[in-house]
This record gives C-alpha cells, sequence and structure tokens, in this order.
C-alpha cells in the first residue's frame, strides 16, 4: 500500500530523514515510533504532499506519489498532530467543508459526516461550534474528518498526544476499529507501549533513520533481550567483571554501586552458561537475575544512543559513538565500569 | 451554496464565516453611515454657499458629491480590500488549516480564487450599500447612469488587483502582519510611487520648451498607466469637468501628435488603465498560485530528474 524508498530530506544542511526505506502492506497498522525531531512527521507530511522531498520514491499503492500527485491525495487521509479548526462552524459544516473539498456535497455529504460523526462518537455534537468541542472531542472530529473520503491509506500524526487517559482510550478504540474495517493506518507516537496493543508492525525512526522494523511480536522478542541482566557478588567483583567482559554476547558492562549491569543479547540457555560459567570459578554470587523488560525500556534503550544501528548515509554526521552494527560484532569490550 | 460548495468549496466557507459574524453588519452599517454622513456633509457646505452669497444654487455643483465619495472608495476599497486579502492565507497556515486544505484534491488556484473571491465580493456588498450616497447626484439632475456603471466597474477592478496583491503577500510570506504591511507597501507604490516620476520631471525641467524635455516628461507619465487610482480618478473627474489626460499630457508634451501611440494610449487613458490592472491582478495571481504550488512543482522536478 505504501512503499518509501531511499527517502531524503533535507532542511538546509539539517537531514531530517535520511534514506529511509518502508513497506507497508494492505490493510497493516504501522506504529510509527521516534521521540521529538526523529523525522516522523517531516516523513507524514512528505507522503500527504505537504513538503517535498529531497531525494528518494514514494508510492502509494503502486501511483509514484511524487509523479501523480493528485491521484494520490484521494487515497490518503491525514491528521497532523495539531486541530487546525475555524471559530464559527459547526461541528457537522466543518465536516461539510472538507468533504466538499473532495467533491461530495449535497445530501450524500451530508450523510457521511454524520456517519463519520456517529463512528466517532460526536453524533450528539453536530451543531456545537468546533471551538466549543473539548480537546479529546476535537482530536476525534479531526480523525473523523481524515475519514471523510474513505482514504485507503490514513496517516495520523500523534493521534493520542496531550488527549487525558479516557480520551486516549476513546482514540485507541475509534483506531483499533477502523484496523479491523481493513484500513491501512500509520500511526506515529514517541510512546512505543502506547501503540502496541493496536498495531501490526512497528518502526522506530531515530534521527531521520529507521533503526528497527518488524512485526509486533518480533518487537516483543527485541524487548527481552533488550533487558539488563544485574548480577551482585559478595566478593571478586573485578574478576566477576572480566568473566562477564570476555561472553561475546555482554555488549556493555558497568558497575553501579555494587551491582554489576550487563547488556546481555543472549537468550536464557546461553544465561544460565553464564551464569555455570562464573559459579565454576567459585566467585560467590548473591544475585544473578534478568529484570523485567518492556516495550517502553527497549525504545529508550534504542534512542539512548545516536545512530547506533543505523549506517551512516550520504550527507550525514560521522557517527559520535563510532559504534558497528551491535547485531554484529560485540561492542565496547574495554568500557568496564562506568 | 450547494451550487458553490461544489465549485468554489473554500470561497463557499470563507463567505459563511464571515457573514456569520457580528462585525460584517456593523462594519456595513458604519461603512454606509459615514459615506452618508460625508455626503450630506458636502449637501449642506454647497446650500450654505450658495445662500450665504445670494447667488442662484448651481445644482451641477452638488455633484461633487459623486466625486469625492467615489475617490473616498477608491481608496477605502483598495486599502480595505488588500488588507483583508493579504491574511486570507496566512490566517490559515497561523490556525494551521491550512496544511488540511492542501491534503485535499483542490488545486492552489482554487483556494486562492476562493479567498480572492470571496474578499471581492465583501467590499463589493461595501460598495452596492454606498451606492444610494452615491446616487443622490440623481435628485438633482446632471448625472449620469453611465458614471454609476463605470464606477461599480472600476471598483471592481480596483477590488480584483488590490485583492491580488494582498493574496499574493498572504502566500509569500508566513505571518499575517509582514504580509499586510508588504501589500500596504506594494499598494502606495503603485498608487503614490507611479505619480513621483512624473511630479519629479515637472519638478525639475522648469523649461519644458524643448522637445526632448518634452519628450522626457511624456516617457516619466507613462508610469501612470499602472496606477489604476489615476485611471479612475481620470474617468470620474473626467466625467463631470473638462479636464482629461491627454489636455494635461499634451501641455506638457508636444510630440504626442494625432498620429502617434502614445496619443491613442493617453486618449484612452482610462480603459487602458482598466485592462492594464486586470492584467496587473491576473500577474499577481499567477505569482501566488506558482507560490502556493511549490510542492508540485518541486515534485516533478524531482520525477524528471529520476
Amino acid at each position: 500500500m505504501l512503499r518509501i524508498e531511499n527517502l531524503d530530506k533535507y532542511f538546509g544542511t539539517f537531514c531530517a530523514v535520511n534514506h529511509l526505506n518502508l513497506q507497508i502492506d494492505q490493510g497493516e497498522v504501522f506504529g510509527f515510533v521516534g521521540h521529538n525531531g526523529a523525522g516522523k512527521t517531516t516523513t507524514m507530511k512528505v507522503v500527504a504532499g505537504l513538503i517535498t522531498a529531497s531525494g528518494g520514491n514514494v508510492y502509494i499503492d503502486g501511483i509514484d506519489a511524487f509523479a501523480e500527485r493528485e491521484k494520490v491525495k484521494r487515497k490518503i487521509g491525514y491528521m497532523p498532530d495539531f486541530f487546525g479548526v475555524y471559530d464559527n462552524l459547526k461541528a457537522i459544516e466543518y465536516m461539510e467543508f472538507y468533504a466538499s473539498l473532495y467533491g461530495i456535497v449535497g445530501k450524500q455529504a451530508r450523510q457521511t459526516c454524520l456517519d463519520l460523526m456517529d463512528l466517532v462518537g460526536l453524533r450528539d455534537r453536530e451543531n456545537y461550534y468546533v471551538d466549543s468541542l473539548s480537546r479529546g472531542m476535537k482530536q476525534r472530529l479531526c480523525l473523523a474528518r481524515s475519514l471523510v473520503h474513505d482514504p485507503e491509506l490514513l496517516l495520523l500524526d500523534e493521534p493520542a498526544s496531550g488527549l487525558d487517559p479516557r480520551a486516549r482510550f476513546e482514540i485507541k478504540e475509534i483506531l483499533k476499529n477502523l484496523g479491523s474495517l481493513g484500513k491501512t493506518i500509520v500511526i506515529s507516537s514517541h510512546i512505543l507501549p502506547e501503540l502496541a496493543d493496536m498495531c501490526t508492525t512497528i518502526g522506530i525512526m531515530q534521527s531521520g533513520r529507521m533503526i528497527m522494523h518488524g512485526t509486533m511480536d518480533e518487537i516483543q522478542m527485541q524487548a527481552m533481550h533488550a533487558r539488563l541482566l544485574k548480577v551482585r557478588v559478595l566478593q571478586d567483583q573485578e574478576r566477576a567483571v572480566r568473566l562477564l567482559q570476555e561472553d561475546p554476547n555482554c555488549r556493555k558492562v558497568s558497575v553501579m554501586e555494587n551491582e554489576i549491569q550487563v547488556e546481555y543479547t543472549g537468550s536464557e540457555e546461553e544465561i544460565a552458561r553464564l551464569l555455570e560459567r562464573i559459579v565454576m570459578q567459585r566467585i560467590p554470587i548473591t544475585s544473578f537475575y534478568r529484570e523485567q523488560g518492556n516495550l517502553e525500556s527497549l525504545f529508550l534503550e534504542l534512542t539512548d544512543h545516536p545512530d547506533f544501528y543505523g549506517q551512516p548515509g550520504p550527507g550525514s554526521q560521522p557517527d559520535p559513538y563510532g559504534q558497528p552494527d551491535p547485531y554484529g560484532q560485540p561492542v565496547d569490550k574495554e568500557g568496564g565500569k562506568s | 451554496m450547494n451550487f458553490l460548495m461544489k465549485k468554489n468549496p473554500v470561497m463557499a466557507k470563507e463567505l459563511k464565516l464571515v457573514c456569520r459574524t457580528i462585525h460584517f453588519p456593523i462594519a456595513l452599517m458604519i461603512y454606509g453611515g459615514a459615506l452618508s454622513f460625508l455626503a450630506m456633509m458636502i449637501l449642506h457646505s454647497q446650500v450654505d454657499y450658495y445662500s450665504y452669497s445670494g447667488y442662484t444654487i448651481n445644482y451641477s455643483s452638488l455633484l461633487m458629491i459623486f466625486v469625492v465619495l467615489a475617490i473616498v472608495q477608491l481608496f477605502v476599497g483598495s486599502i480595505v480590500c488588500g488588507i483583508l486579502s493579504s491574511s486570507s492565507i496566512s490566517s490559515e497556515r497561523e490556525k494551521q488549516t491550512l496544511d488540511l486544505m492542501l491534503t485535499a484534491p483542490v488545486s492552489p488556484l482554487n483556494i486562492i480564487l476562493g479567498k480572492l473571491g470571496s474578499t471581492m465580493l465583501q467590499m463589493m456588498l461595501f460598495i452596492f450599500c454606498s451606492l444610494p450616497a452615491m446616487s443622490l447626484g440623481f435628485l438633482y439632475g446632471g448625472m449620469r447612469w453611465k458614471s454609476l456603471l463605470v464606477f461599480i466597474a472600476y471598483m471592481f477592478v480596483i477590488t480584483f488587483f488590490a485583492g491580488s496583491i494582498g493574496i499574493f503577500c498572504s502566500v509569500k510570506f508566513k505571518k499575517t502582519i509582514t504580509s499586510i504591511v508588504v501589500t500596504l507597501l506594494i499598494g502606495v507604490l503603485f498608487y503614490g510611487g507611479t505619480c513621483l516620476p512624473m511630479l519629479l520631471g515637472m519638478l525639475f525641467s522648469y523649461n519644458l520648451s524643448s522637445q526632448a524635455a518634452q519628450f522626457r516628461q511624456l516617457i516619466l507619465s507613462c508610469f501612470l498607466f499602472i496606477n489604476p487610482a489615476a485611471g479612475f480618478i481620470v474617468s470620474i473627474v473626467s466625467n463631470y469637468t473638462n479636464v482629461d489626460m491627454v489636455s494635461i499630457v499634451t501641455d506638457v508634451a508636444a510630440p504626442v501628435t494625432k498620429h502617434n501611440v502614445l496619443y491613442f494610449l493617453f486618449d484612452h487613458f482610462t480603459i487602458v488603465v482598466f485592462f492594464i490592472t486586470i492584467l496587473l491582478g491576473i500577474g499577481f495571481i499567477f505569482l501566488a498560485v506558482r507560490e502556493q504550488d511549490k510542492v508540485r512543482l518541486v515534485d516533478k522536478k524531482l520525477t524528471r530528474e529520476k
């Protein structure tokens, strides 16, 4: 449904999107995650045709979005991360105005708009002025607006930002509902767990690059691996650290007070073997456990190191950490205490 | 409304938003009231003058009401239309509604024409409201229907011109305040700046007897062709006085003979300026559309490069 090939976007010399490649299939609910300034909104704006790309291709339903912009506009429903509202329009008039921009007028427009307001739970607010609606209601109205022409691809830029828990829940339910209707949805957020229960695939962006992309199960699996291994010993701490550093699955070893913290990428079996080796060396262990991992810690872990996973693209700054792909060689073996 | 929604939804929405506010009828009332008050003042001063001087009242002098009101409306209309249109696109940008509009398959030309059309319609409503005051001349005789129609046609073109400058600035500049200031500056340049060469020429050329000096003065006067106000004022004034552009220019410029192209242009000064004003307006709209359509143009360039 959406294919992005080597997309670049520069603002002057600043690279906002760097050689981005992405494929989203029909009916997929894709979560676009990254912290503020990662390039999510820029990518969405390029796809929606609001800003130009500096290079690359975007295909929507097989159509070149740059060559046939007018054609693809009918296939996209875009919801920005702000409420664009007019003070003196009623909710239904607001909807009808956007319907008319897509050539839907008269009774058909009225019926479509009422149905959509029903879908987002605003049917009883049709004659309220838009500026009198609450933030959550405005957000839902904006969502209904983006659906007015029945788009195949929905681009939702942080649809739940700034909402209270109740409104967030309502938006989530509506999006799940839309996902079940077979719409292809791209949702951006800077909170990975927020997207966990409604997205089928997730892409994590960092400094304009996609640092991780996969199904929700793959990401969950990665979250397991991203958990810290915590070891406490009674004595011989330095020997224990050396031993841990020798393990190829240890990415980074650091000592926090009396606790050794290890970024460990190995499986449960490998952890068991590691523990066995430490015990065999007669190092007295008082505790040895892997902390409970979650998506939030994975996200923080991934976005903690700029340029950690990606390969530098043309024009990008040299990697300040000088770290290679963590899936290849183990890194920071000399790290020791930090 | 459905027809307008289908043809130009932006214009339909703008008109709905404007007509819904209380400010619009109040502004209309103040405008009509101010013009009527001005007309009454002129009428009163003329009647007073004749009653005190003891002469029989010269009713043709009351046609002054029409001339003064027309010139006042020229400037008020230009300023108001310029300001209204110069905030139209930039205010959408500030309210963050422009992006929503641009994601829909509506062309930049349609957005711009919708904005310009609604501004012009608002302004024309003001002009039509002023017609009763403008038509006071009919009560005393001597006023021609043609003058009124020329006035309406010229005001239509003037609002189009001022509106298109405003729209261009509104697209070009992100902030509304910058857009308004630049619109007013461009307006001053067209209305006042184009008179400057001719006035400076008159000021510094004491001796216009030489053919070269007269020719230079003639060329400097040509800037008036891009001054919509000059065309308007000449058309209104020349209807009720003996002054016309040919007499003004030929007095100072002997090279203008009856066989000269310039003579023809100056002889049809008001019509020429009328059409040049339309062309200038179209030019500004073209520039605005180009500016608004940058994304598509860059997309095309990118596609060509591939």
